[in-house]
């Protein structure tokens, strides 16, 4: 079945089309849920509350751009709601080390996916969310502002300090390994 | 060459914006469960909830009467009865009786005269005698000391008079002439705690009526022989008691409407011609049923609120003109040779026909809608008129049928289906003009001629097709007073 045909059986409310959907997009989405969660059941939490809202909702959907975009973004919209209940702090951590590390482009070929995913889950609550809707959802820092109610330069300072310590702790897992 | 900032983000995001993780095998389950639940949540409390908003509003308006004045109760079990009044020989003449409901039978209007007061004043006062004078057919003064009551009114002594006399009335070989109303000012004192009482808010409604000038002789006239017929047929049908004395009637309308609906429909993607060339759909009678409470709000307003059932039929036709149907044909043949041997030859062969099939659907669009309506009352010699203007709320709606798609075949849409069609339509004009004629002190039939506009469309975005609907009809109607016996408007 096409794209199309499989929204449309879920505007239908086909629950075979909807169980399609779910095949084809869970997992892509449940690493998005990993990215915004601590732990893998918190994760899991969100993925379903997500796709209970996007089979809702999707005959808001217009068949304008990407539906994965459409899904993606209900996805991390629900993952910043469940997280919105934590109130999370977004205040600077003490770094001594003002400048970032840098590393051979080499480096980072040997990290995996699990790894880097790691590396960003111990990341603090305020700077992993900002690294993830900016780095790799691609929010503006005025959006994020939006979104987490935070100033837009708050947002990129949470940037920048996020993307030091990631450095950083690559640069000593590149160490560990030599 | 080192990794900057903008390196190392794509990196990372090359990385693992579209990782893939594991999802567990009972996911999807939980995620059934979960929607049966939110479904089963989301469909009850509507007809719940507007039933239990129209109750508030009924009991709100009955009970509580925000816009009446209040007056002292009305002794459980007293009814009144205002008797006919010799004009003739006494110039204006109030006999009043009072009667609980073991005497209602008692008195007829055509044997009270007032010669009888006294006899109705010793029932009342155990005995005592009261003299009664009149003034020709001006303002009359009574002291009537057992019977009497408490009140002010006014007279319309010019129109009692035309009236009279254009209206032969007064002779006392006729039967007497109903004058709920035309009573001048009197200064009635009462010795009768019972009587004051219960015959109290009959006055003040009187007071009321005379000063809106809604009294006229001419009803009294055109309901001579209807006035006796009603104090006689109706003495045993109350109305109910009238608590307040408040003119600010509520009324309870039952109604039924056959409707016409005007389709507005368009295709979006119209590349095909389709929307010119789509005359499958055909209009059916549809129809309305409901219940409204009406309440007058002041000087001839009234505003009406209740809960609406409407159902818009229409026939949906599909003639396909290339239907092919395949029927397999059994040739048996039985030869005989000229040894006297049979041999049956069996031969199937398939036969294509090729023609028309008509396929009719009958397509419904049912709702529950809210109507919050408000109206100026019109009143006539005999009749009453309402303008009537407001909103109609959609608070459910539901489908079943089949139509066009842009590929020009039938397409189905189920009765809960969200996909092509809303479940709420929005909000909806009305207009009507309403003509009410009564048939009794506290029921009305009335007819009401109306015109509703839908303001949105009954699709969603994901159809292929906009579309709505506006109706016309007549509703058809029962009107009962809620609060209030004696004399209409």
């Amino acid at each position: 079945m096409t794209e199309y045909e499989i929204i449309n059986g879920c505007l239908n409310d086909n629950i075979k089309c909807q169980r399609m959907l779910f095949e084809q997009y869970a997992g892509k989405m449940l690493a998005v849920c990993l990215r915004y969660t601590k732990t893998k059941m918190e994760a899991e939490d969100v993925l379903q509350e997500a796709f209970l809202r996007i089979f809702k909702y999707i005959h808001q959907f217009k068949f304008e751009g990407s539906f994965e975009g459409w899904i993606r973004r209900i996805v991390v919209n629900t993952a910043l709601k469940n997280i919105s209940k934590k109130k999370i702090n977004f205040s600077e951590m003490t770094d001594y080390n003002q400048v970032s590390a840098t590393i051979e482009p080499y480096a980072y070929s040997n990290l995996g996916e699990d790894v880097i995913l790691k590396l960003i889950s111990q990341l603090p609550e305020g700077y992993r969310l900002v690294f993830n809707l900016n780095v790799i959802e691609g929010y503006s820092h005025e959006e994020i502002g939006n979104m987490l109610n935070i100033q837009a330069s708050t947002s990129r300072s949470q940037l920048v300090k996020a993307r030091k310590i990631l450095q950083n702790k690559i640069l000593n897992i590149q160490k560990i390994a030599v | 060459m080192k990794m900057n900032d903008k390196l190392f983000d794509d990196f990372i995001k090359e990385k693992i914006g579209n990782h893939v993780a594991t999802v567990p095998v009972d996911m999807w389950n939980k995620i059934v469960q979960e929607k049966g639940r939110d479904k089963k949540s989301i469909y009850w409390w509507q007809p719940v909830a507007a039933v239990v908003v129209v109750g508030c509003m009924a009991i709100f308006f009955g009970w509580f009467d925000p816009f009446g004045t209040s007056e002292a109760e009305f002794k459980q079990g007293s009814t009144l009865q205002y008797n006919a009044i010799d004009l003739n020989s006494h110039g204006v003449t109030f006999n009043s009786q009072l009667s609980n409901s073991a005497n209602q039978n008692s008195k007829t209007p055509e044997n009270l005269a007032p010669q009888n007061i006294s006899k109705l004043s010793n029932q009342v006062t155990n005995g005592k005698a009261v003299p009664t004078t009149f003034k020709d057919n001006n303002i009359a003064r009574q002291n009537i000391k057992s019977s009497s009551i408490k009140s002010n009114l006014k007279a319309t002594n010019q129109r009692l008079n035309a009236n009279s006399s254009k209206n032969n009335l007064g002779s006392t070989s006729r039967p007497k002439t109903w004058m709920k109303n035309n009573i001048s000012n009197e200064e009635v004192q009462s010795e009768s705690p019972i009587a004051q009482v219960a015959i109290r808010p009959y006055y003040d409604r009187f007071s009321l009526v005379s000063i809106k000038e809604k009294i006229a002789a001419q009803n009294a006239a055109s309901n001579i022989s209807l006035s006796n017929k009603k104090s006689n047929f109706f003495s045993s049908v109350d109305c109910p008691s009238d608590r307040r004395s408040g003119n600010h009637g509520l009324y309870f309308e039952l109604f039924g409407s056959p409707d016409i609906a005007f389709k507005q429909m368009e295709y979006k993607k119209v590349g095909n011609g389709i929307n010119s060339k789509d005359s499958t759909s055909n209009k059916q009678l549809s129809y309305s049923l409901g219940f409204r409470l009406t309440k007058e709000i002041g000087q001839n307003l009234l505003v009406k609120t209740g809960l609406q059932y409407a159902q818009i039929n229409e026939r949906f036709d599909y003639r396909n003109e290339n239907e092919r149907t395949v029927s397999t044909v059994i040739t048996i043949r039985t030869i005989t040779n000229s040894n006297g041997t049979t041999t049956t030859i069996r031969d199937t062969s398939l036969v294509e026909q090729i023609g028309y099939r008509v396929k009719t659907t009958y397509n419904r669009y049912r709702s529950w809608d809210v109507p919050v309506i408000l109206g100026y009352e019109l009143n006539g010699e005999g009749w009453k008129a309402n303008i009537n203007g407001g909103a109609i709320f959609n608070l459910s709606s539901t489908q079943q049928g089949e139509f066009l798609d842009t590929s020009y075949r039938p397409a189905s849409f189920s009765k809960s289906g969200p996909a092509i069609f809303k479940k709420k339509v929005g909000v909806g004009l009305y207009a009507g003009l309403s003509f009410i004629k009564e048939i009794s002190n506290c029921t009305s039939f009335f007819a009401e001629p109306y015109i509703r506009y839908s303001l949105s469309d009954r699709t969603t975005n994901a159809s292929p097709f906009t579309q709505r609907f506006h109706t016309a009809g007549i509703l058809l109607g029962i009107r009962f007073k809620l609060n209030g016996s004696g004399a209409a408007k």
